[in-house]
């Protein structure tokens, strides 16, 4: 069966102004597909879910979705097909989860029109979706930092995605919430057919669960492939200029990245 | 799943907002320098003319202290800053300074009109808006912190030459420009009453219709982004909302401290950050904040008339502190 392919990055520059941050950045991504961008701190891998995302202008190239031109969507349009979880940072003024999902109604919604039926239909399944039934009427600022994120992502969900793009969902997590939200978002990709795309910092995390990598370095396209075919030691000391020796998950059969401390080199 | 879910906001709040502002607007007009009664409206001609003047009065102040809240309730989301006030992206300062200006050119008896005095108040606010705005614009983007920062210089320029231009004329014009400085509900015409109260309906109309993407976007930008929305340009509609009740305001009152602060604030505290309500419970609230700070200034030292302006910053210095004593966690966490 030919699979469709979702998302086209083809030639793209990216960065701010006229500095280039990214470029030569060429890559698709087949629909259903669970990617993870990983790369050193600074290489610009949430500029590249922004430049897909349009909150950073391109400087080059083209980006296609459903071989449509991103630029050619329009933002609502384009805000039904691709959500966006970010790193929460700080908001001054706090919501009530209820208000946060709501918003995530907003690509649907004529200017003088409330919520209807459906756009709560949706809300509700959702949030069964994500097991966040409990939360409704407590105001974000209440929350943990695992609920929050679920929240955002429940949020997402809302919005009805073919392709959700997350910026290290769980940066600030124990492990325990990282596997919990890592989990789901492999359920919705498997079980509700979501795209995904994801940026960690933590390559065993990106190993596990994604399908390919993209492995960004100074400002290009290092590798790209599935974990086992990229995941290497002699790419992993060259990009992130540390000891490593990568071995196979017992459980998983995917690489596992062991950092080796100075003392015991 | 519970059906609170589905349900909306509860409008009874601003039902009870505007219940207590109809019954102060009424009865505040009882009290003042000289107090009057049900009765002798009814039979003395003075009595009637001094109620119908402080009426007008009142409905003055009513609806500016409405712009202001509703004004800072707008920039505060837009800004994403808890701290904006409505006078801080230059307005204060231009009006202060096209105030000034007027008061000078008119006392060496050059143009006069009713409608002068607010008008080149009005004048100066605008220009020294989008003199603010110029400056914070980089790569067509506005940044909140830009804003802010270039809002805060242009004021101290404006308001340090204001403060040249009073020390220069000298006595004959401190009177009238401290006068101006401290906010003043002095207006009586029914023209400028009404030109008033048009801008701030449209205002509160328009900025309802763009409670969802304020809801949005004082969650972040890029996010706001991601959800359809177009940043910069509602950003821009929303911060020229702002400045024009403002302004209007500015223009006719002068300057009255606090309000467009404080308001917003004490109506979050009870009902959250939901623009739909926020923004009407701000204007109503701001509404009656005004109407009850010009009670006090017309009663307390009666028969001398405080200025409004230091009744709204004695009464919202304190209210301010106590709801930051409430919201410290959140605010320096």
């Amino acid at each position: 069966m030919e699979e469709e392919i979702l998302l086209s990055v083809e030639n793209l520059s990216c960065g701010y102004g006229n500095k280039i941050i990214l470029k030569e950045i060429d890559f698709q991504m087949k629909e259903g597909e669970f990617l993870g961008i990983i790369g050193p701190n600074g290489v610009g891998k949430s500029t590249l879910l922004k430049t897909i995302l349009r909150i950073i202008p391109r400087l080059k190239g083209k980006i296609f979705f459903k071989k449509r031109e991103i630029n050619q969507i329009p933002r609502k349009i384009l805000a039904q097909q691709i959500a966006y979880v970010s790193q929460q940072a700080q908001a001054w003024f706090s919501f009530s989860v209820r208000e946060i999902l709501k918003m995530g109604r907003y690509p649907f919604l004529k200017r003088y029109k409330s919520e209807g039926k459906r756009d709560f239909e949706v809300i509700e399944e959702k949030v069964g979706l994500t097991g966040i039934g409990n939360l409704i009427s407590a105001d974000l600022e209440e929350l943990s930092l695992g609920e929050r994120q679920l929240v955002f992502i429940t949020r997402a969900l809302i919005q009805e995605p073919k392709l959700i793009l997350l910026d290290e969902p769980t940066a600030h997590l124990d492990i325990g919430h990282e596997i919990k939200i890592f989990d789901l978002l492999y359920r919705l990709n498997r079980q509700n057919n979501i795209s995904i795309i994801s940026v960690l910092h933590d390559l065993n995390l990106a190993s596990q669960y994604c399908d390919r990598l993209l492995i960004l370095f100074e400002g290009k396209i290092e590798r790209w492939g599935k974990p086992q075919e990229v995941l290497d030691y002699k790419i992993i000391e060259k990009i992130y200029n540390t000891v490593v020796v990568v071995k196979e998950n017992p459980i998983t059969k995917r690489p596992h990245i062991f950092t080796i401390p100075e003392k015991f080199r | 799943m519970e059906k609170k879910l589905i349900k909306g906001k509860s409008f009874l709040g601003l039902g009870i907002l505007f219940f207590i502002l109809v019954l102060l607007i009424i009865f505040s007009g009882f009290f003042g320098t000289v107090s009057l009664s049900f009765r002798g409206i009814l039979s003395s001609e003075a009595e009637k003319t001094i109620f119908i003047l402080r009426f007008k009065r009142i409905l003055l102040g009513a609806l500016v202290g409405g712009m202001l809240s509703l004004g800072g309730a707008i920039l505060q989301a837009v800004l994403r800053n808890p701290l904006a006030e409505p006078y801080i992206l230059g307005i204060s300062s231009g009006g202060g300074l096209g105030a000034v200006l007027f008061i000078i050119l008119r006392s060496a008896s050059f143009y006069y009109a009713t409608l002068g005095l607010p008008l080149s108040a009005f004048l100066g606010s605008i220009l020294s808006f989008l003199l603010v705005q110029r400056l914070a614009k980089v790569d067509g983007r506005l940044s909140p912190q830009n804003l802010l920062l270039s809002g805060v210089v242009v004021g101290i320029v404006l308001t340090n030459i204001l403060v040249f231009i009073g020390w220069f004329f000298e006595e004959r014009l401190i009177q009238g420009i401290i006068w101006w400085l401290l906010g003043n509900l002095d207006i009586m015409e029914n023209t400028a009453l009404l030109i008033i109260g048009l801008i701030g309906l449209a205002g509160l109309l328009i900025s309802l219709l763009f409670a969802r993407e304020l809801n949005i976007i004082s969650l972040g930008e890029e996010e706001a982004i991601s959800l359809g929305i177009e940043v910069e340009k509602t950003k821009q509609l929303l911060i020229y909302i702002s400045s024009l009740l403002t302004a209007t305001a500015v223009a006719f009152c002068g300057i009255i401290g606090f309000v467009g602060l404080i308001v917003p604030h004490i109506v979050r505290f009870f009902s959250g950050n939901e623009h739909r309500t926020l923004l009407p419970g701000s204007f109503l609230m701001g509404a009656i904040f005004i109407v009850l700070s010009d009670a006090f200034a017309r009663t307390v030292l009666s028969p001398i008339e405080i200025p409004i302006g230091v009744i709204t910053a004695l009464m919202g210095g304190p209210m301010f502190i106590f709801l930051l004593q409430r919201k410290k966690k959140i605010l320096f966490k």
